[in-house]
């Protein structure tokens, strides 16, 4: 690369648009080039460059970025090839890996935790007691995966209607708690009750009643609402706001772990990409050593046919023969070599600027 | 080497592959370790069912004569079943427990000293063909509930204790596995009943008693009552979750055990050591001076069992 990336350029545009003192941006700043760049674009798109890796939006920024560019024609040839081929890594890495397929926050393992004890949630009721974000977001993750029916209790019966109508779900009275469990198959707690608000009595009869059909509680609440005991029911599952935070614990190092599989696919990807990039780069140059060959061959072979006198018809296309057939055989194992990607990535791309150097051949496009 | 022994070999290494493709997946989760096992099984399965097939179209009836052809019968089926709930449920998990139950069922064959070109006559009748087609075949649908169960403990066990390994993200919901128990339970229970009332219309007629050795009829009898006990507690009573996952493994487990202690004393049976027991021994000359039991049709039956096992002797090895 020509050193002046335009770096200042456009750190200078990023501040003028957001009105920030370059002074205070510059240390978050990094710049990569060429093949760190692309493998930085790559490891982006598949999230493993995140905070939290796995992350499918950020896939999607990527996407809107590049759907953005492409709109206003600032994408061209190579920067196309590199964004189709990163967000099919992308893919690749979402589909053999499992680095985005755990929860990673609390509300979205209390859904996992869901799914797995009752496969799909297109049946299951939910009943919301009490309110909070945390509880609130829990429900409304489980409605999109699938819950029809949530019901909400409040202290406040106001409270839980206004509620119960943002989920499309009814409320009901607080003092019907116990009766209403017997018909739901979720339940959030998040109320500020100084004391447990479901003992295992009432779990246990409440499971008697369903034929053991599995019973989830969600108890974000601290203090807790829900006794621990209840836990200790056959086909009742008690996950408070500490198990949850441990569950989210377990499932990032499961990403770490599968983030190190994601890596090598990473690196294929990146390594076929640089492979496509030389290639393209190796065609200009082997045709202008060809083209400069040529020149040397067909000079010196006029210069040599005057200094000959006349030949005969057949002498001079032996002479001709001979000269083309030495400058072909000369450039044969140097153009194989530069068509081959070689093993390691940058390796051509070495060779191509040799061979440029060697045969003084970009300075005469220029001087051309 | 003969070409039967060829193809068992071959299923064999295919099912080795199988399991262990299975197991690794299940702890390291790569997909081309699935694709492999599950190539392996299929490839096993296609040499399997075109084993089965060759015997069936060259003989003129099913291939459930000896204790080999069992055995290649109930792992078939086994990873038949597989097949049948991986196309509905996409449940890698479980062919890490059926696969290698395949395996084992046709390992047996070959670390037990059985003469597989032997052909055991009694076994010609229509009625005890059936009665083991189905008592296998319903046993490779418990062999599925089996593995289910084990699951379903593991899965259960995780959720209880909090602890969720990777196993957690590899096995599937609660939920699934427990419709799966009650299916293969619901389609297997009546597969066993019939078995078992075929073998006792045979025992009947050939015996005139059902309960002509104790010993053997017994184990069968057991299994068939605790998966009647499961059958009813899940259809009548509502048995779910875990009361019936570890009904299922245990019924299993007897099943096994019964089958390992009677499977001894029907090869016995069949080559006619039994003869003392009651019923009508045909001790015929031509047989080498063993016993056979022959019903429905003794003398043409026998016969032509007779010819086709001398048929059969001159390849040394596995008859196809």
């Amino acid at each position: 690369m020509n050193g002046n990336l335009g770096l200042p350029q456009i750190q200078e545009y990023l501040c003028k648009v957001h009105g920030i003192d370059p002074a205070d941006v510059g240390r978050f700043l990094y710049a990569y080039q060429d093949a760190q760049a692309v493998a930085h674009v790559f490891r982006v798109a598949a999230s493993l460059d995140s905070m939290v890796v796995g992350e499918p939006q950020i896939t999607g920024q990527v996407k809107d970025a590049y759907a953005r560019a492409r709109k206003c024609g600032a994408i061209g040839p190579v920067l196309s090839q590199l964004f189709d081929r990163a967000l099919a890594a992308a893919k690749r890495v979402r589909t053999e890996t499992a680095v985005g397929e755990s929860a990673v926050s609390v509300s979205f393992a209390a859904v996992e935790l869901a799914r797995k004890i009752f496969g799909s949630l297109e049946d299951k009721v939910v009943m919301l007691v009490g309110a909070g974000e945390t509880a609130e977001l829990a429900a409304r993750h489980l409605v999109s995966n699938g819950v029809k029916t949530v019901f909400v209790a409040n202290r406040t019966y106001e409270r839980a209607v206004r509620l119960a109508q943002e989920f499309g779900g009814s409320a009901v009275h607080f003092d019907r708690l116990a009766q209403e469990l017997r018909r739901v198959d979720i339940v959030i707690t998040s109320t500020g009750a100084p004391h447990y608000l479901i003992d295992p009595i009432t779990v246990q009869e409440c499971i008697r009643v369903r034929r053991h059909r599995p019973l989830f509680f969600i108890d974000i609440a601290v203090p807790r609402d829900v006794d621990p005991a209840v836990h200790q029911i056959g086909d009742v599952y008690l996950y408070d706001i500490d198990d949850l935070q441990s569950v989210v614990e377990a499932n990032l190092k499961e990403r770490e772990k599968e983030a190190e599989v994601a890596e090598k696919i990473i690196s294929e990807e990146v390594f076929k990409f640089w492979g496509w990039l030389e290639a393209r780069d190796a065609v200009p140059v082997i045709v202008s050593l060809r083209q400069w060959a040529e020149e040397i061959r067909s000079r010196e072979l006029e210069k040599a046919l005057q200094q000959l006198g006349p030949l005969s018809e057949r002498d001079r296309r032996t002479v001709e023969i001979l000269t083309t057939s030495i400058v072909n055989k000369l450039l044969h194992t140097p153009i194989v070599n530069l068509k081959d990607s070689g093993e390691k990535v940058g390796e051509r791309g070495h060779y191509l600027k040799v061979v440029r150097h060697l045969f003084g051949l970009g300075r005469k496009e220029e001087s051309s | 080497m003969s070409l039967p022994l060829v193809y068992y070999g071959i299923i064999l290494l295919c099912y080795l592959v199988g399991s262990v493709s299975h197991w690794v997946y299940l702890s390291s989760r790569r997909r081309e370790l699935m694709t492999l096992g599950m190539a392996a099984v299929i490839t096993g399965f296609g040499f399997q069912t075109v084993l089965l097939a060759v015997r069936t179209l060259r003989w003129g009836r099913v291939p459930l004569t000896n204790f080999y052809e069992w055995m290649t019968f109930f792992s078939w089926a086994m990873i038949l079943l597989y097949l049948l709930v991986y196309g509905r449920y996409r449940l890698r998990a479980l062919g890490a427990f059926v696969v290698p139950m395949a395996f084992l069922a046709l390992a047996i064959v070959g670390i037990t000293p059985h003469d597989v070109t032997e052909f055991f006559p009694a076994l010609d009748s229509v009625w005890l063909s059936l009665h083991i087609f189905f008592s296998f075949l319903g046993n490779a649908a418990f062999a599925l509930t089996f593995g289910v169960g084990i699951m379903y403990l593991f899965q259960q066990g995780q959720l209880k204790s909090k602890k969720l390994g990777s196993l957690y993200f590899r096995l599937p919901s609660l939920e699934i596995l427990d419709q799966l128990n009650y299916r293969s339970l619901m389609s297997g229970f009546p597969l066993l009943t019939l078995g078992l009332v075929m073998g006792s219309l045979w025992s009947l007629h050939v015996k005139g008693t059902i309960l002509w050795d104790l010993a053997r009829v017994l184990p069968q009898v057991v299994s068939w009552a605790i998966y009647a006990f499961l059958f009813v507690g899940r259809l009548g009573m509502g048995w779910r979750g875990k009361r019936a996952a570890l009904g299922s493994v245990i019924g299993f487990v007897v099943v096994v055990l019964g089958y390992a202690h009677c499977g001894e004393r029907a090869d016995g049976f069949f080559r006619g050591d039994a003869g003392g027991v009651s019923g009508k021994p045909a001790a015929d000359p031509r047989s080498g001076g063993r016993g056979h039991f022959v019903d429905l049709q003794p003398g043409g039956n026998l016969r032509s069992c007779l010819e086709r096992k001398s048929g059969t002797a001159s390849n040394s090895g596995v008859p196809v």
